[in-house]
């Protein structure tokens, strides 16, 4: 078994003279390990399990949606009386004219089979940002304080 | 052995930052500015408005309607998320306990049920 070609045990090795290098290849295995983790991160991160993403404010929503949010800051103000959080709330949306954006949804609410009570709603703090009466609902906490955690106007 | 210990280490490492590109610095942005990309406290505050609404109306199909604005969420799971923000930012006691109201109606509530109109309506 030691009888080997020759040619093979004679192979002179490469002289290197002073200051040469060896050059090596490169790890090619580790660029493909990285490469293959990464696809791999990339694919759990955006298809498997996607972070949500929320950046945006109400304001860049579309006007349809935007109008079930003016809804939902009508029927809360109709519960609870608040004005002070209903304005900051409807600031949110970036209407030149708030009141204004509330009347004129309240007469296409009207139009709907089922919009008296978004309508009713509507009207009623159109009306009280306009100063001219509080929510036919009892006010159970007008006075209370927005919470901390509700999000600022600050556009 | 060391080639192949390297190997999985640099899956390892590719897999780490294929997670923090794809979940930090470049999430999927699900409806292209849609409710479902409003920020979480947007989200909260939109889930605190239907809860007060609920807590006067006592109409958990009207609240189940209006949290509809997010159509790929589940509204059961939406007023969690919105409550544990509430209680992790320090909303007041009373919104939090709106919160629960609203949390707990949905817990009895049966979607098949507001489909069909009761006798009494």
């Amino acid at each position: 078994m030691t009888n080997q070609d020759p040619r093979r045990q004679r192979r002179p090795l490469p002289q290197r003279s002073r200051g040469q290098k060896v050059e090596r290849q490169p790890p090619l295995f580790l660029v493909t390990g990285l490469v293959a983790g990464l696809v791999l991160g990339l694919l759990i991160a955006w298809i498997v399990f996607p972070a949500r993403a929320g950046s945006i404010d109400p304001a860049e929503l579309n006007s349809e949606q935007k109008d079930q949010y003016r809804i939902a800051i009508a029927l809360a103000f109709a519960s609870s009386g608040d004005l002070g959080r209903a304005e900051a709330r409807l600031a949110l949306l970036n209407d030149p004219n708030p009141a204004r954006a509330l009347r004129n949804q309240a007469q296409l609410q009207l139009l709907q089979p089922d919009g008296q009570r978004e309508a009713r709603a509507l009207d009623q703090l159109a009306d009280a940002l306009a100063g001219l009466g509080a929510p036919s609902a009892t006010p159970d906490e007008a006075a209370a304080p927005v919470p901390s955690g509700t999000p600022e106007a600050d556009g | 052995m060391l080639r192949y210990i390297l190997f999985g280490a640099a899956i390892l490492a590719g897999l780490i930052a294929g997670l923090y590109y794809g979940w930090e610095l470049s999430p999927v942005d699900f409806g292209a500015g849609g409710p479902n990309s409003l920020r979480a406290d947007y989200q909260a505050d939109y889930v605190l408005m239907v809860a007060e609404a609920y807590r006067s109306e006592q109409n958990i199909d009207e609240a189940a309607a209006a949290l509809r604005l997010f159509p790929d969420r589940n509204p059961l799971h939406l007023v969690e998320s919105a409550t544990s923000f509430a209680v992790e930012n320090n909303f007041s006691p009373s919104d939090i306990a709106r919160l629960n109201a609203l949390h707990s109606a949905l817990l009895d509530w049966d979607p098949d049920l507001a489909l069909t109109p009761t006798p009494d309506d």
